[in-house]
């Protein structure tokens, strides 16, 4: 007797548990599937609408810290330790995924200006315009060390804020001048300032070391090489700017938040004109920070709300805001750019998903298949109208929205008038500015 | 004090005054108002300001007293040296040589060494930092395009995670593995000696696969042929050796094995009696076929003739026979060739036709050669036919006739007249049509009746009263054929009308949105004789009334405007506008969707 048999995988349509999903047999040839194109264009619809269901940024608050935040600063080698500075002196130590405070310090008499860690050893350092001193802090596993400062020098400025060098025992304190301080010497190494008031912010090219980029409160940006005795360049902008962050991947990319509610980005070689002109914020943006890969920017801003940008885009990606928090003067990314931590006026220090509709967590091999299934659908159809709308969709508080409206209208009556203009007067005598150089004063060499 | 003021003075007064000093006496007896009015006048034309003094002061010997006249004397020789030295061309030369050797004896003084210093020290600086960060071009743009970006998490030596191109690499080896080792899979049942260009890569898996295939030797002469062949030849052009001699054998073996594995996979298929593996055996045969012969066509011409030869021989054999069948394997062969030839497939059409012609069953009544429309109403109502009186099937007939000529009624206004429409609801939809008919009969009647008119060699030889007479019927003929005309017009005008207005309603009535009724059938039913029926309200509440919607031609009583629902309207919320951003045009970004 002959028996004819058939070879037939059994993993091809058995399920491995009794709970699993019974699978399908499917044909993939693509006659089989007159209406494949439409399908896929409905799946890329539920997955955006799928995004936005799941998007539930907001992870938690870190508890009342008595007073307005001023500072965040996030341990550079460690992915769960940050440290928050308070307007009344305050600097505290957090656990970020249990949420708790390991210690808090008494630090200074007024605002903490500056926070920055030392990228090797575990040690801080913090300042104050109010006293005037520069307070270096020892984290060990004896909290009573870390109760008193390791060190502490009086300044004969008011700093405004401070920033280490990536590798060497260097800082950076910004206040009537950009100083440049050895931690084993008592006085400055370096010292640049160009025009008389105060710098606001001097931070290290964390890749190129020797190059500083600070902006003052003249409204200029400063580029300074701490082996030249002069800052290189001055960029005399409208408004002022009131914080900037090189980009950790591309060293020539620097980000500033403004006061004219937006963010620039400027290409270092290139300071005629900023590179890319994030427009969004309804009021002065506080903060700006780089993912560490390079690829996204944060933004505090005063009218209450954190937003996420991808670097290159001048609209935003995101917009996270919460009825309770209030202005936000600290945005941070985590190491691992999945998280964002910030710092507002309502006391509270905030952890944020950097994705809205991330799902933390590990992810079986199926759930991460339909993730990224989701994200090429989702890529693949964002030109279409449905999609991006829904993609783009974000609800805001009325006074949110009210404040985009006015200030879309206010853009399109400019822009019409600058229209009506060129028509009147002709090209030649009006002739079209593009958005990016309408923001610099001036150059000085 | 005044002399100041003096001199800051309307300058034209000056002149004024310098000119009334020269001749006092002259315009001494000058009215003032005529003095102002010249003065204005000057003004205007000169475009002076005069602001600053309304008035004239009259000339004083104070005046001389501060040495104003002196000062219009001076001006005066000024105006003279320089008429002077205006004057001939060569003077002009010298004056603009003094001219420009005074500008460049004046020269603007330059910033200080020690700022220009600083600035060039700076602007080299900027330089060189911009050619430092200019290094990182390449990496950046490079990071820019990846598809993975990698930031290194200090203090961790976690390996940088893999990224898609490392994976498509490995698997591009693992596929030249599995190539190389099994050639059938890649050479087909050539038999040929596996020579692909991929290198052979001696791993764990690759080694693996060969013990589990068995193909070790087949894969270490592959690896032997590809690593030396060249070598050996040169080693010995005429001897082989006895490394060759053993592969020659080698291969030989494997021919051999191969022809009786074919053999015996051939024998076995030929045991099978399924019907459905002797369908599928066929089809990928035919299929098989066509493929050959579509290479034939361009590879080997005489051979492909040759083929096609063959079918034509074959074509002969089946007329032959008289087997007009679709489905017999010559109707299949000349399917095939009748991809190249128009004739064959015109061949295999006339042998359906000629088949069905032949199979075609004959009836017994010859009732094959009534006209369609007669078919049509016998098989609408035959029955009633049979029944009805004969004068009735007539009228029938004719009022189906009459609908069928009448081509302005729309076709969705005509009567149905489908098999389930009883024979005398079809009468009385076709009752207007016989209406028609009546009245056009009746007119034919009445001009029958209408008196002859007499024809024009008859008027000639009538007198004036017969002409009169005839002239007046004549006109009264008119008069009555006119009227007749017109209510004839004006019935079918409102024939017309009625007929849009039925359109209009029936198009107003496909494009309303229908209730959806989710009464169930049966509901209350099925519990036998006695039980009382659904009261109609309570029917009623499982009825979802469809929304009314206001028709665009509402208000226009002649139109019909057609509002396409569903398809296009809602369809175009979904479109894209226009080409998006990275795209240049639109086939490049229907490409891209395709894909």
């Amino acid at each position: 007797m002959k028996v004819k048999l058939l070879l037939r995988n059994p993993q091809d349509y058995l399920r491995e548990t009794a709970d699993d999903i019974h699978k399908l047999a499917r044909n993939p040839a693509p006659e089989l599937h007159p209406m494949s194109a439409e399908t896929e264009y409905v799946r890329a619809l539920n997955a955006a609408k799928l995004e936005r269901v799941f998007a539930k940024p907001f992870l938690g608050c870190f508890g009342d810290q008595g007073d307005q935040l001023s500072r965040v600063c996030m341990h550079p080698r460690a992915l769960s330790l940050c440290l928050s500075g308070c307007v009344d002196g305050r600097v505290a130590f957090w656990n970020i995924p249990r949420r708790s405070r390991v210690l808090q310090l008494d630090a200074h008499s007024g605002c903490v200006q500056g926070l920055c860690w030392h990228p090797e050893q575990d040690l801080f350092y913090s300042c104050c315009d109010t006293d005037r001193t520069l307070k270096a802090w020892r984290v060990g596993d004896d909290l009573v060390e870390f109760s008193r400062p390791v060190s502490q020098r009086h300044l004969d400025f008011a700093p405004l804020n401070l920033d280490h060098h990536v590798s060497k025992d260097l800082f950076a304190l910004s206040g009537d001048a950009v100083y440049l301080y050895d931690s084993r010497r008592s006085d400055p190494v370096g010292q640049w300032k160009w025009g008389s008031d105060s710098v606001l912010q001097a931070r290290f090219n964390p890749t190129e070391w020797h190059l500083l980029a600070a902006v003052t409160k003249d409204n200029a940006l400063l580029l300074i090489d701490t082996r030249q005795r002069e800052p290189l360049r001055r960029i005399r902008c409208e408004f002022r700017q009131n914080a900037l962050c090189w980009n950790p991947q591309e060293p020539f990319v620097l980000a500033t938040a403004s006061d004219d509610y937006n963010l620039y980005s400027w290409d270092a070689r290139r300071l005629a004109s900023p590179a890319c002109v994030y427009r969004g914020h309804t009021n002065a943006a506080m903060d700006v920070d780089f993912a560490p890969t390079g690829r996204e920017l944060v933004s505090a801003s005063y009218d209450c709300t954190v937003r996420l940008w991808e670097s290159g885009r001048s609209q935003s990606r995101d917009v996270y805001h919460t009825k309770r928090m209030y202005r936000v003067f600290a945005a941070r990314y985590s190491l691992d750019a999945r998280f964002i931590v910030t710092a507002s006026a309502d006391f509270n220090l905030r952890l944020w998903k950097a994705r809205a509709s991330e799902k933390l967590g590990a992810l079986t091999p199926r759930e991460r298949a339909a993730v990224n299934t989701a994200e090429a659908l989702k890529q693949k159809y964002a030109h279409h109208p449905q999609v991006r709308r829904i993609v783009q969709h974000r609800h805001l508080p009325k006074r949110l929205y009210q404040a985009q409206l006015e200030m879309k209208a206010i853009r399109g009556k400019q822009r019409r008038k600058e229209v009506n203009r060129r028509e009147h007067r002709g090209e030649d005598k009006e002739p079209f500015v593009p958005e990016r150089d309408r923001h610099v004063r001036g150059v000085d060499e | 004090m005044k002399n100041r003021e003096d001199s800051d003075d309307d300058p034209l007064e000056e002149e004024a005054e310098a000119t009334m000093s020269a001749g006092e006496e002259a315009s001494a007896d000058v009215p003032e108002e005529d003095h102002a009015a010249l003065l204005s006048g000057l003004r205007r034309t000169l475009k002076v300001d005069g602001r600053r003094r309304s008035e004239r002061r009259p000339p004083s010997s104070a005046m001389d007293v501060h040495g104003l006249r002196s000062a219009g004397g001076a001006a005066s020789s000024m105006r003279q040296i320089l008429a002077t030295a205006l004057g001939g061309q060569a003077a002009k030369r010298a004056v603009g040589q003094e001219l420009r050797a005074a500008k460049r004896r004046h020269r603007v003084l330059e910033a200080p060494a020690k700022l220009t210093e600083a600035k060039s020290q700076r602007i080299a600086a900027y330089e060189r930092a911009n050619k430092d960060l200019g290094r990182w071009y390449g990496y950046v743009e490079r990071n820019r395009l990846s598809e993975e970006v990698s930031f290194p998490l200090p203090a961790t030596g976690a390996p940088r995670p893999q990224s898609v191109s490392d994976y498509r690499q490995r698997a591009r080896v693992d596929i030249a593995v599995a190539m190389s080792a099994d050639p059938d899979s890649a050479k087909g049942e050539s038999g040929a000696a596996p020579t692909t260009s991929a290198p052979v890569v001696d791993d764990l898996e690759s080694r693996l696969y060969r013990r589990l295939y068995n193909q070790t030797a087949i894969a270490e002469a592959a690896g032997l042929a590809a690593g030396n062949p060249q070598q050996q030849q040169q080693k010995n052009p005429n001897q082989l050796d006895g490394a060759k001699v053993r592969e020659r054998l080698a291969s030989n073996r494997r021919l051999i094995a191969r022809r009786h594995f074919l053999e015996e996979k051939l024998k076995r298929q030929s045991r099978i009696k399924s019907k459905s593996y002797r369908k599928h055996a066929r089809r990928a045969k035919l299929k098989q076929e066509e493929a050959e012969l579509t290479a034939l066509k361009d590879s080997d011409p005489a051979a492909f003739a040759e083929r096609m030869a063959a079918l034509e021989r074959a074509r002969a054999d089946e007329r032959i026979s008289q087997r007009h069948r679709g489905g017999s394997k010559f109707a299949r062969q000349q399917k095939l060739r009748a991809k190249f030839d128009d004739a064959a497939r015109q061949a295999v059409q006339d042998m359906i036709q000629r088949g069905k012609e032949l199979t075609e069953k004959t009836d017994g009544d010859a009732n094959g050669d009534s006209s369609g429309e007669d078919s049509d109403a016998k098989s609408s109502g035959d029955e009633a036919a049979v029944q009805l009186p004969e004068d009735l099937v007539d009228d029938w007939n004719d009022g189906t006739a009459e609908e069928d000529k009448d081509e302005t009624v729309p076709a969705s206004l005509r009567p149905a007249r489908s098999t389930g429409l009883s024979a005398a609801s079809s009468t009385l939809a076709s009752s207007a049509g016989q209406k028609r008919q009546q009245q056009q009969r009746s007119l034919e009647l009445d001009l029958s009746h209408m008196p002859s008119l007499p024809t024009v060699d008859a008027a000639g030889d009538e007198d004036g009263d017969a002409l009169e007479a005839a002239s007046s019927r004549r006109s009264l003929a008119r008069l009555r054929t006119d009227e007749l005309l017109a209510e004839e017009v004006a019935e079918t005008e409102a024939d017309a009308k009625a007929d849009f207005e039925r359109e209009k309603a029936a198009v107003a009535d496909e494009e309303q949105p229908k209730d959806v009724d989710l009464f169930l059938p049966g509901w209350n039913t099925w519990t036998g004789p006695g039980t009382r029926p659904v009261s109609e309200e309570r029917r009623q509440k499982f009825v979802i009334k469809a929304p009314r919607r206001k028709r665009r031609d509402a208000a226009h009583g002649h139109v019909i405007i057609r509002e396409r629902l569903g398809a296009g309207q809602a369809l175009r919320r979904h479109l894209v506008k226009g080409v998006p951003f990275p795209y240049a045009n639109a086939e490049q970004f229907e490409g891209a969707m395709r894909a």
